[in-house]
């Protein structure tokens, strides 16, 4: 016969072996916080969580975002680039700060649990979803691959529209660029693409005999420029991986509506890492706005990149 | 080698399955194991043991990420050798501080004592943490799935150490009285 002691023991162990049996969508989160990562494996959602609920919630966490960022930040002004050498003189950012506490999520902020439930159903892997960091809403995006970057605190995902055929993936939120011409993902905080393969005239990316990319391998965008920065071997991902680097500035306005007069930034200017590998069925592209990010930043951000 | 090309390699029962998961894996499962029976030789008992049940559930299971999907073996097998080890009197380990920890969650008398109970336990605790922020649920998960130190999360965590046993008493009490609304006895 047990004592209430051993009992005791006996309920405190099977809470831990309850514990062993946890969703594992939850210990790989957990794992990449034990790996010091920021932002783990992010599996978009199959379901749209309900408007009634995102909107106000959207419209709250981009209040709280903006009202953190102008009290810490002051008014957000673009990074001065140089426009004269390939790969543009860093600056101080106006919104990185990788270390900073001062974030939008906080745990006061409530949710809506069965949003939750919504958002975290349905997937064999599970969705990481944190309702204090994620509050708008994530749009549906099918059959994007698995992937990871680590981004610092205040930027979030959401699903671009996908007006060309041979790529598709995510914004990284806040917008930064006005324009009314431009897409989504050329005016965004960054984005991160998947850029098929077998995209024909869109997509020229050829490799030499080791299965290297060839000098001047890239996306071939319309209104967009590319200076070439780099390319070198990924050594965080898998072998045969290799990141293409370069500085990309896209026309925000068309020549008529420059003649007309624009204010603000005519073009929007990103940092561009393009993942390539010969015979991948994908590539992928994280983008990231220069006017957020140094390219030292930007290129600290592009190793913590994981493709699964 | 991504985890992908690993698996292929267990469901085609090529031996260097083990070898590839050695490289990337071990001592990630060292950490694990060693975290509950704080002994190196058991350590490595645990981790080859792991290798052994891996590639026997595979084929048969087709893991996304073998980290957590390996972790869990380790896990089990530790704390059977825990177990084993120190029936008649518990050594410290972090998996021994973890316990008594969690001993404040569960009063005298209840137990949970089928399969089917602790399955139905693992969900809900499952569904407690996807209710918590990420930092709450990661500072739980790191204590008590892989019995990290209070040091080593609060590291992690940018936090005192004192701070983590606050927030660790919190999602205690926390987890206590959803298993009680979930209808569980505690």
């Amino acid at each position: 016969m047990s004592t209430d002691n051993e009992k005791k023991k006996i309920d405190a162990a099977m809470l831990m072996d309850s514990i062993g049996g946890i969703d594992e969508d939850l210990l790989r989160e957990a794992d990449s916080f034990r790996n010091g990562n920021n932002v783990v494996a992010f599996k978009p959602k199959k379901k749209k969580a309900p408007g009634y609920i995102a909107l106000p919630i959207a419209a709250a966490a981009a209040l709280v975002v903006g009202i953190i960022a102008i009290g810490r930040f002051g008014i957000l002004s673009p990074k001065n680039m140089s426009t004269e050498s390939a790969a543009p003189a860093s600056s101080e950012s106006a919104m990185y700060d990788g270390a900073t506490s001062d974030s939008a999520a906080t745990d006061d902020w409530s949710y809506d649990s069965d949003m939750m439930e919504d958002a975290t159903s349905g997937s064999s892997m599970g969705d990481y979803y944190d309702a204090d960091t994620n509050a708008e809403a994530t749009a549906e995006v099918d059959d994007l691959s698995e992937f990871a970057v680590d981004l610092p605190e205040g930027y979030t995902f959401e699903e671009y529209e996908n007006i060309y055929s041979y790529r598709k993936g995510m914004l990284i939120l806040p917008m930064q660029y006005e324009s009314d011409s431009a897409p989504d993902y050329r005016r965004a905080s960054g984005s991160w693409s998947e850029i098929q393969t077998e995209a024909g005239v869109y997509v020229n990316v050829r490799f030499d005999e080791n299965g290297v990319p060839t000098e001047g391998s890239g996306i071939l965008e319309n209104h967009a420029t590319t200076e070439n920065i780099k390319t070198y071997k990924c050594e965080e991902l898998a072998e045969g991986w290799y990141c293409i680097e370069y500085f990309r500035k896209y026309d925000l306005y068309t020549a008529a509506q420059l003649a007309e007069g624009v204010t603000g930034d005519e073009t929007s200017d990103y940092y561009v890492f393009m993942f390539v590998k010969e015979d991948a069925d994908m590539y992928y592209e994280l983008t990231l706005s220069a006017k957020c990010f140094s390219l030292e930043e930007a290129e600290k951000i592009a190793q913590s990149v994981k493709i699964n | 080698m991504e985890d992908s090309k690993i698996v292929d390699l267990y469901w085609a029962r090529d031996e260097r399955a083990i070898s590839e998961t050695q490289t990337k894996y071990s001592r990630y499962l060292m950490t694990i194991a060693f975290n509950i029976v704080a002994d190196t030789e058991d350590s490595e008992e645990c981790v080859n043991d792991t290798y052994m049940r891996a590639w026997n559930a595979m084929p048969e299971d087709r893991p996304d990420m073998l980290s957590t999907y390996l972790g869990k073996f380790t896990r089990n097998l530790a704390i059977d050798i825990y177990r084993k080890r120190n029936s008649m009197k518990r050594k410290d380990s972090e998996y021994s501080l973890s316990l008594d920890e969690l001993d404040e969650c569960i009063s005298a008398g209840n137990t949970v004592e089928s399969e089917a109970d602790s399955r139905l336990l693992s969900k809900a605790i499952s569904d407690f943490l996807r209710g918590r922020s990420a930092e709450k649920r990661n500072i739980f998960i790191c204590r008590y799935f892989y019995c990290d130190p209070i040091k080593d999360i609060a590291e992690k965590a940018g936090m005192k150490e004192v701070s983590v046993r606050s927030v660790l008493m919190r999602e205690r009490d926390a987890l206590k009285e959803y298993l009680r609304k979930e209808g569980f006895e505690v």
